[in-house]
C-alpha cells in the first residue's frame, strides 16, 4: 500500500481538529471562581499545546525527510494496491451500516446480516480469479451468521440479563 | 483468633466452595467478553446473594470479580480487547507475543502474575488494611493532582516510537477528557446539546475503538497486504502456567503488587492507572528496557501482578472506611448493605467472623481463579485457530455488543467506531494508543483535583509543593521523566 | 369517516388498554436506572427487586443507562411507552436536572406511583473540638470568619444544591466544592482537607460510626433512624425541610389500573423483611406514601430544588 504524503496529511487532519477544539474553547467562559482555574483553561492550553507539538512535529519531520516520503514498503506484493484501500473503506462503510441498522432491524436481523457482509466482502476481495464461487460454502456462511447471531442474542439478553434492541417479533 | 476459627468454619463448606467457584468461573466469562464489565457481572449475581449467608454471598461477588479481572487479560492477549482499562498496559506486550504465535506462554505468565498479585494483595489486606487505609485518607486534592501528573510521565515510557509523537497522543487523550460537563464549574463543554455527552466521553466505547477495532481495521489491510497475520501454530500446545519463567521477575512481581496493592487502595486513583505504573517502574528497572512493547515477559509479568494486586488493594477502603474506590467495589458496597452490613471500622469489631470470612473467601477465589485458568487455557487459545476471516467479524460483533451494553445508547457504537478510525491512525503514524487512554483516565483526575485544590488554597499554588505526598510525587515525576528521556537517549544512539 | 375512524381507535386503544390492565404484567418489566450499578439508586432498586417481582408475577430486569448523570435513564424512561412495562427511579435529581436545564424533560413528564424511601440530608463535619453541635459550630465560624469548606458529590446534584441552601438558611458563610462522588467527598473530609459533606445519611453513616465525622443537623422531617441523636433543622429552630427521597414512575399517561397493581406490589415489598433490613443498613428510611399525597409531595420539593438549580446555572 502506497502512503502518499500521507504522514503530512494526517499531521494536517489532527492540526485541523485541535484548532477547531481551540476555537471552540474560545466560547468558553473564562471566569474563575475562588483563585481557582476558569472551565476554559484546560480546553485551551492542552489544544494549544497539541498544536504547537504537531507544528514541531512536522518541521522535524521535513527536515529529517520523512514527513513527505512515499512509502513504497510493500509495493511488491502481488496483490493490486487499491485491494487493500478498498477493503478497508468496506469494512469502515459496514460497520457504519451495521451502527446505523441495529435498532431499526434488531440485533438478531441485523448481526446475521453484518456478519454475513462482513465475511463475504474479505473473501469477495481476496478471491483469486478464476475460483467459482461455490453456493454451498455461500449457504453455509449464511446459516453460520443467523446461527451465531441467534446464539448470542440468547447468552446475552436471557443470560446476563443485557437489554439488546428487538423488532418485537416472536422475541427478536 | 476466634474469629478466625469461625470464619474457617464458615468458608470451608462444600456449598459456599462450589458458589464461589461459579462466580470465579462467571466472572472469568463475562470479564473475557468486551464491555461486560466487573461491575456488571457483579449487579448480575447480586439478587441471587440476597438469601445467602453474608460470607457465602460476599465469597461469590469476590469470585466473580477475580474472574473478571483474570477474563479481561484473555481478551487483551489473544485479540488485543481490552475488557478493562486496567488490562491496556498487558496488551502492550502479551498481544505481541501472541501475534509472535506464543500465546500460550503469554497467556501462561498471565496466570501466574496474576495469582501471585492477587494473593499477595489479599495477604496485605487482612494484615495491613487498617494503616493503609489511613494512608489513603492523607490524599487531598493536591496529592490526587500530583499522583495524576505521575501517572502522566508514563506516556513518555510507553510511547516508544517517538516520544514526540507520544506526546501529542496523551494531550489529545486529555483532550477528549475534557468533553462534558465541567467538574467544578458546571459548564458543559464539547457537549453540544448531547445527553450522553454530558457526563463525559465513556471509556469503554474509546477503550474497545481505540484497541480492537482499530486491530480489525489494521488486519483487513494486512490481509491483502501479506502482513503477519496468521498466528504461526506450530508452538500453541504449549499452553499451561509458566511458573519457573515468571517467578524469575521476582523483583517485577514484588514491587508491581506493591504498587497494585496501594495504588488500588487509593480511592477514585483511577485504579487502572496502577498497572501502567508498574508497568513503567518495570521498565525502568529492567536491563532491557528496549525490548518493552515488543513481547517481552517482563511486561505481562509487571502488568497483571499489579492489575490483580488492585483487588485486594480496592477492597481495602471499602471494607475499613466504607469509601468504595470504582464501579465494581461500589456494587460489591451495595451487597453487603443490602446483607444488612455496613462496612466501615465498625465492621471489625462487630461482626469480625464475618469479616475474616470474606477475607479468606477471597483468598479462595484466588485459587479458583489460578484453577479455572489452568484448566481453561487450552481452551482459550483454540479461539485463535478460528480462521481468520471469521475471527475479524466475530471480534467486530462482540465490540459492538459490548458497548451497546454498557449503557444500551447507540451513540456509545459511534464513539467507538470514531475512536477505531482514530486508532487504526495513530497506530500507523507511529502515534500509539495507550498514550490516549492514559489521558482519557487522567484528564479528569489531574484537571477536578487541581481545581478544587486551588479553590481550597485560595488561588495559592504552593499548596502543590508544601504538602510532603504531593511535593515526592512531583520531584519523583521530574526525576523520572529525565530518567526516561536519557534511557531513550541511550537507545537511539548506538543506531544512528 | 375521520370522526368514525377516531372514534374508533379510540374505541379499540381503550378496549386494547382494558385488556392490557387485566392480564398486567404479561411479560418483564424493564426498570431503568438512571445511574450506574453500585449507585443508592442501583442499591434500592436492587434490594426492592425480589419482593416486587413475587408481588408482580413476572421478571424485573433492572437496566443500568448511567449517561449525563441520569439525563440520559430519564430521557429514555419517558420516551417510552406509559404501558407499566417501563418505569424508573424518580429522586430530587429528576428535578435537579430539570432546573439546571440540561434535559428536555420537566417533573410533569412522570405519573409518579409510590415514594417508598426517604433519606435526610444532613451535614457532617470532621472532628474538631470546636465543632460539636450547630451552636458551637455557627458561633465559632463567626468569630473566625473562615468559611465552611463543604464537600458535594457532584456539580449541580442535589447536595450542591442543598448545602447552599442550608447556607442561606443557618447565615453561615459556606463554600461548596464540588466532588466526583458522594464517597470522595466524605474520604476529603475524614482526611481533613475539606470542613465537612453534606450528604445522604447513607454515604456517612461509615465515616460517623467510625467516629471520624461528626453530624451536626439533618434535614427531615422526623430525625433519621440511621442517626438518632443528631437533631433536625425544625427542632433547631430552623424552618426547612427538605428530603432525598426514592420511589417508582412511569413515563405520564399511565393506566390508573395498572398503577393501582403496583401500589398493591409496592405496599407489599416494604413489608418484606429482608427489604426492611437492607433499607436499615442503607441509612434509609421507609417511608411509603402513594397518590394524591405523593403528587403533593413531589410539587413542595421539587419547587425550591429547581429554583435554586436554575439559580446556579446562571
Amino acid at each position: 500500500m502506497v502512503k502518499t504524503r500521507s504522514d503530512a496529511l494526517f499531521h494536517l487532519v489532527l492540526l485541523a481538529l485541535a484548532g477547531w477544539f481551540l476555537q471552540q474553547a474560545w466560547h468558553l467562559p473564562a471566569n474563575a471562581a475562588g483563585g481557582s482555574l476558569s472551565p476554559a483553561f484546560f480546553p485551551r492550553a492542552i489544544s494549544l499545546s497539541i498544536v504547537i507539538l504537531l507544528l514541531v512535529s512536522m518541521v522535524r519531520g521535513l527536515i529529517a525527510g520523512t514527513l513527505l516520503s512515499r512509502d513504497t514498503s510493500d509495493s511488491e506484493n502481488a496483490t493490486p494496491v487499491w485491494v487493500p484501500v478498498l477493503a478497508w473503506c468496506a469494512i469502515a462503510l459496514l460497520l457504519v451500516l451495521y451502527a446505523l441498522f441495529l435498532e431499526p432491524l434488531g440485533y438478531v436481523v441485523s448481526t446475521a446480516l453484518f456478519l454475513f457482509l462482513c465475511v463475504a466482502i474479505v473473501s469477495v476481495l481476496s478471491h483469486q480469479r478464476g475460483d467459482a464461487i461455490k453456493p454451498v460454502r455461500v449457504l453455509m456462511l449464511a446459516l453460520f451468521s443467523a446461527a451465531v447471531s441467534v446464539a448470542i442474542f440468547l447468552i446475552f439478553s436471557v443470560g446476563f440479563e443485557i437489554v439488546l434492541p428487538t423488532i418485537g417479533v416472536m422475541g427478536v | 483468633m476466634g474469629d478466625y476459627v469461625e470464619a474457617l468454619g464458615l468458608v470451608f463448606q462444600w456449598h459456599v466452595l462450589l458458589v464461589i467457584g461459579g462466580g470465579t468461573l462467571l466472572g472469568l466469562i463475562m470479564g473475557a467478553l468486551p464491555g461486560l464489565t466487573a461491575a456488571m457481572a457483579i449487579a448480575l449475581l447480586l439478587p441471587l446473594t440476597f438469601g445467602m449467608p453474608p460470607v457465602m454471598g460476599m465469597g461469590m461477588l469476590l469470585g466473580t470479580l477475580c474472574g473478571a479481572i483474570a477474563g479481561g487479560s484473555v481478551s487483551a492477549t489473544l485479540l488485543n480487547i481490552p475488557g478493562t482499562p486496567s488490562s491496556v498496559a498487558t496488551t502492550l506486550d502479551a498481544f505481541p507475543m501472541a501475534r509472535r504465535g506464543e500465546a500460550g506462554r503469554a497467556l501462561g505468565i498471565c496466570i501466574v502474575s496474576s495469582f501471585i498479585g492477587g494473593v499477595f494483595s489479599a495477604i496485605v489486606l487482612s494484615l495491613l488494611a487498617p494503616p493503609i487505609a489511613d494512608f489513603a485518607l492523607r490524599f487531598g486534592p493536591a496529592e490526587y493532582f500530583a499522583l495524576s501528573v505521575f501517572g502522566l510521565v508514563i506516556i513518555a515510557s510507553v510511547s516508544s516510537k517517538s516520544l514526540l509523537k507520544g506526546l501529542v497522543a496523551g494531550l489529545i487523550g486529555l483532550l477528549i477528557a475534557t468533553v462534558g460537563t465541567d467538574p467544578v464549574a458546571g459548564v458543559q463543554r464539547y457537549t453540544f446539546n448531547n445527553l450522553s455527552l454530558l457526563t463525559g466521553v465513556n471509556l469503554l466505547p474509546a477503550l474497545i475503538g481505540l484497541f480492537a477495532v482499530s486491530q480489525v481495521l489494521k488486519d483487513v489491510v494486512d490481509y491483502f497486504g501479506g502482513g503477519p497475520v496468521e498466528h504461526s501454530k506450530s508452538k500453541m500446545d504449549h499452553a499451561r502456567p509458566r511458573w519457573v519463567e515468571t517467578l524469575r521477575y521476582w523483583r517485577v512481581l514484588a514491587s508491581s503488587s506493591v504498587i497494585g496493592t496501594i495504588v488500588g487502595a487509593i480511592p477514585g486513583a483511577g485504579g487502572s492507572i496502577g498497572s501502567f505504573l508498574s508497568y513503567d517502574q518495570a521498565k525502568k528497572m529492567s536491563k532491557t528496557p528496549e525490548k518493552f512493547g515488543t513481547g517481552h515477559p517482563e511486561g505481562i509479568v509487571a502488568s497483571e501482578s499489579s492489575n490483580n494486586a488492585l483487588v485486594g488493594g480496592a477492597l481495602i477502603p471499602m471494607l475499613t472506611l466504607g469509601i468504595p474506590g470504582e464501579a465494581a467495589t461500589a456494587v460489591l458496597m451495595g451487597g453487603l448493605m443490602i446483607q444488612g452490613i455496613s462496612p466501615g471500622p465498625t465492621l471489625f469489631t462487630d461482626n469480625g467472623s464475618i469479616i475474616y470470612g470474606i477475607f479468606i473467601a477471597f483468598f479462595v477465589a484466588n485459587i479458583f481463579m489460578l484453577l479455572i485458568q489452568w484448566f481453561g487455557i487450552q481452551l482459550f487459545v483454540k479461539v485463535l485457530q478460528v480462521p481468520r476471516k471469521l475471527l475479524m467479524a466475530l471480534i467486530l460483533m462482540f465490540c459492538f455488543i459490548g458497548v451497546y451494553a454498557v449503557d444500551a445508547d447507540i451513540f456509545n457504537v459511534y464513539l467507538m467506531l470514531g475512536f477505531g478510525v482514530l486508532g487504526y491512525f495513530l497506530n500507523r503514524y507511529d502515534f500509539g494508543t495507550a498514550p490516549v487512554i492514559l489521558g482519557l483516565i487522567l484528564g479528569p483526575i489531574a484537571e477536578s483535583n487541581i481545581r478544587r485544590a486551588l479553590l481550597l488554597s485560595s488561588g495559592d499554588w504552593s499548596v502543590l509543593v508544601t504538602r510532603p505526598i504531593s511535593l515526592t510525587f512531583l520531584l519523583v515525576s521530574a526525576a523520572f521523566l529525565f530518567f526516561t528521556l536519557w534511557q531513550n537517549r541511550r537507545q537511539t544512539t548506538p543506531h544512528s | 369517516m375521520k370522526k368514525l375512524l377516531s372514534v374508533f381507535g379510540a374505541a379499540t386503544m381503550l378496549a386494547s388498554s382494558m385488556t392490557m390492565a387485566a392480564d398486567y404484567p404479561s411479560k418483564n418489566i424493564e426498570f431503568i436506572v438512571p445511574w450506574s450499578a453500585g449507585g443508592g439508586a442501583d442499591n434500592v432498586v436492587r434490594a426492592l427487586q425480589p419482593s416486587l417481582e413475587k408481588a408482580l408475577g413476572t421478571t424485573i430486569v433492572v437496566r443500568n443507562l448511567s449517561g449525563g448523570g441520569g439525563a440520559v435513564g430519564f430521557s429514555r424512561a419517558i420516551a417510552s411507552k406509559p404501558d407499566g412495562y417501563t418505569v424508573t427511579i424518580p429522586t430530587n435529581a429528576t428535578f435537579t436536572l430539570e432546573g439546571l436545564g440540561n434535559v428536555a424533560f420537566t417533573r410533569d413528564d412522570f405519573d409518579y406511583i409510590a415514594r417508598v424511601l426517604v433519606e435526610p440530608y444532613v451535614m457532617a463535619v470532621r472532628k474538631n473540638d470546636a465543632w460539636q453541635d450547630l451552636d458551637s459550630l455557627s458561633s465559632d465560624l463567626k468569630s473566625s470568619g473562615k468559611p465552611l469548606r463543604i464537600g458535594a458529590s457532584g456539580v449541580g446534584s442535589s447536595t450542591h444544591i442543598v448545602s447552599l441552601m442550608l447556607g442561606e438558611a443557618l447565615g453561615l458563610d459556606i463554600e461548596v466544592i464540588p466532588f466526583d462522588s458522594g464517597s470522595a467527598a466524605v474520604s476529603a473530609a475524614m482526611g481533613g482537607h475539606i470542613d465537612g459533606v453534606v450528604l445522604n445519611p447513607s454515604e456517612v453513616i461509615s465515616a460517623i460510626n467510625g467516629d471520624r465525622l461528626t453530624p451536626i443537623v439533618t434535614t427531615g422531617e422526623e430525625r433519621s433512624s440511621a442517626l438518632p441523636d443528631t437533631p433536625t433543622m425544625e427542632e433547631s429552630g430552623y424552618d426547612f425541610e427538605l428530603s432525598q427521597w426514592r420511589g417508582i414512575a412511569a413515563p405520564k399517561g399511565l393506566d390508573p389500573a395498572i398503577e393501582a397493581k403496583w401500589v398493591e406490589a409496592v405496599k407489599q415489598a416494604v413489608e418484606d423483611p429482608q427489604f426492611q433490613k437492607a433499607a436499615r443498613s442503607m441509612g434509609s428510611d421507609i417511608s411509603p406514601l402513594y397518590g394524591e399525597e405523593l403528587d403533593q409531595f413531589v410539587e413542595k420539593t421539587s419547587k425550591p430544588l429547581i429554583e435554586e438549580a436554575r439559580a446556579i446555572r446562571q
